[in-house]
């Protein structure tokens, strides 16, 4: 197989920054996950899956979205019209009621069908398209989907028919086994997304085979600082709703042990499922998925120097100025000839420190200038960094910390006109929370402008 | 109720970010860039042009938002060329997926009553 030459690359480098068009044959795909993993080697590796939910009736099939605060289960039931649900839905004990948006609250309409002995409830918009919605922290607990006008219209034509929700899913990031209830993954992974929309397949090295500890998401709780222009603090937590049995969590790694692997360049290994072929940073990925068996590549640990010098120097070669991205709460690792490293879908997966017959996690996969590029390093969110706040978490001594906030809003819900004036201080706990990190305003002035920003 | 325990949170923060110690972000022994900045045509997966506003479809690694990208228009006779750019790289690791943003067009006056005509390149979802 011919390899291109160092300054063959930069060249093609040069290029494809320049003039994006440029065809990627001059590139040779390389198997950024270096090698598929062997079943059981880790059984802390988690993948965390898209649930792509659909509401079919008659084999007819229609996006649809759970609500937040929903339960998201998997539900069969017969159709009943339940209008606007402002009252008591009648005649749906045992079955889905099928509710038109407005009026009232989603949580009302909800709950008006729940106590009519509904088992799940659908909600179609009053205007074109889909919509997110949510029912608030003291909710009802069914199952509730919104759907779109249209398919809100067709649904009315299927009364008294069976009506299923039913999703099929595709991976989008890893995170990592840590014990309890708890996963590690990347802020990023996890900042837009509502629980329910995903879940998590812990230690399957075949997502589509191996479905032994496939687990709902109780809670995302993502660092509040979180910077996803800066890709500071690019960690969460996230809670399953109950425990692996059985699955042996990681180790997170001491700062002691990192420092000491960074300064020996020790090995560490990246594993995870994503795009297997190198990107140059210009380079648009494909929106294909990646593989469902996961694989590991074992790369070398790299202070941030190194990794700094790396991005600066290629950034120059572009026609930029040195810049300084690679901070305290980072890490970085790869190699120096490229090839091999991690890609797009790998996020929110472990790095691993192999050592004295113990696994250590030393970095959470977070970003990086294209995949693995030479000259150019992965960066990680650095564990150790937030070893203590996430030990504080997981062993409950805290439930909303400083450091961490809970995201049970994503960025995407909207306002409407049926959830209440106040969206951010619907309940206490959420008031809480907002004390909280406006008091850390205090030492956090840019933060403070910036919510007080986004209230208005 | 909740209204005047906002206003009474916020009063507080204000109260406390006003004592605070209000160090530049750069200053001058951290004045190294700490973010990329790049001027890339985005490809577009999908585009409505508004009144207002243009909402596109682009590709997000986790970490693309509407402020990622600027417009700049040149206007010439009846129509309005505008032009998309990311300034800011999405260097995130998340699975590739497609995302819905809204960019607000209001501050080009020069295009109003002018046909806009949006030059990137708009291409299907699956396409490369």
């Amino acid at each position: 197989m011919h390899l291109p030459s160092i300054s063959q690359l930069l060249m093609t480098i040069f290029l494809l920054f320049t003039f994006p068009v440029v065809s990627m044959a001059t590139l040779q795909p390389r198997i950024v996950g270096g090698v598929e993993s062997s079943e059981n080697d880790w059984p802390y590796m988690v993948a965390l899956m898209h649930k792509d939910l659909k509401v079919t009736v008659n084999n007819e099939k229609f996006s649809a979205i759970f609500m937040a605060q929903s339960s998201a289960k998997v539900l069969t039931g017969k159709l009943v019209d339940c209008g606007n649900a402002f009252y008591v839905c009648e005649g749906v004990e045992g079955h889905i009621c099928l509710i038109s948006r407005g009026k009232t609250t989603f949580s009302k309409k909800v709950s008006n069908c729940e106590a009519g002995g509904g088992i799940g409830a659908i909600v179609y918009n009053n205007v074109e398209g889909i919509f997110f919605g949510d029912l608030g922290f003291d909710g009802p607990n069914i199952p509730v989907v919104s759907i779109s006008q249209a398919a809100g219209a067709i649904l009315l034509t299927h009364l008294d028919e069976e009506v299923r929700f039913d999703y099929s899913s595709s991976g989008f990031c890893g995170a990592t086994y840590i014990g309890g209830k708890w996963l590690v993954t990347a802020a990023h992974c996890v900042n837009d997304i509502y629980k329910g929309a995903f879940f998590a397949n812990v230690g399957g090295h075949n997502t589509e085979k191996d479905k032994s500890h496939v687990l709902d998401i109780a809670q995302i709780i993502v660092h509040v600082n979180y910077d996803a222009k800066g890709l500071g603090n690019d960690i969460a937590l996230v809670e399953l709703v109950e425990e692996p049995i059985g699955v042996k969590p990681v180790l997170l790694a001491s700062e002691s042990i990192l420092n000491l692997a960074i300064t020996n360049e020790a090995p560490v290994i990246a594993l995870g499922r994503g795009v297997q072929e190198a990107l140059s940073p210009s380079e648009d990925p494909a929106l294909t998925p990646g593989p469902t068996q996961l694989f590991e590549v074992e790369i070398n640990l790299f202070s941030n120097a190194t990794c700094n010098a790396g991005i600066s120097n290629y950034y120059r070669s572009v026609g930029g100025s040195i810049v300084e991205l690679v901070k305290d709460d980072m890490l970085c690792a790869g190699t120096q000839q490229g090839n091999v490293g991690t890609c797009f879908g790998d996020s929110g997966g472990p790095l691993i420190l192999q050592q004295d017959g113990q696994d250590y996690l030393v970095g959470v996969t977070s970003w990086g200038l294209g995949c693995a590029v030479p000259g150019l390093y992965d960066t990680f969110s650095r564990a150790p960094y937030f070893k203590s706040d996430i030990e504080r978490v997981t062993s409950g001594e805290i439930n909303i910390l400083e450091n961490f906030s809970v995201n049970e809003k994503p960025n995407v819900v909207v306002k409407t006109q049926e959830t209440d004036d106040t969206f951010f201080l619907s309940t206490n706990r959420e008031l809480l929370l907002l004390f909280v990190i406006l008091l850390m305003c205090r030492f956090h002035s840019r933060l403070a402008f910036t919510l007080i920003g986004s209230l208005k | 109720m909740n209204n005047w325990i906002l206003i009474f949170l916020l009063t507080s923060c204000l109260f406390a970010c006003s004592f605070s110690d209000n160090k530049a972000v750069n200053t001058a022994e951290n004045s190294v860039p700490q973010k990329l900045t790049i001027n890339k045509i985005e490809k577009l997966y999908s585009l409505k042009v508004m009144d207002t506003a243009v909402e596109i479809s682009v590709i997000s690694m986790g970490c693309t938002s509407a402020s990622d990208f600027e417009i700049f228009s040149d206007h010439s006779g009846n129509s309005c060329a505008v032009k998309i750019l990311r300034v800011h790289p999405d260097l995130c690791k998340r699975a590739p997926s497609e995302i819905k943003l809204e960019l607000l067009l209001n501050k080009f006056d020069d295009c109003e009553q002018s046909e806009i005509k949006v030059v990137n390149e708009v291409v299907k979802a699956g396409a490369i």
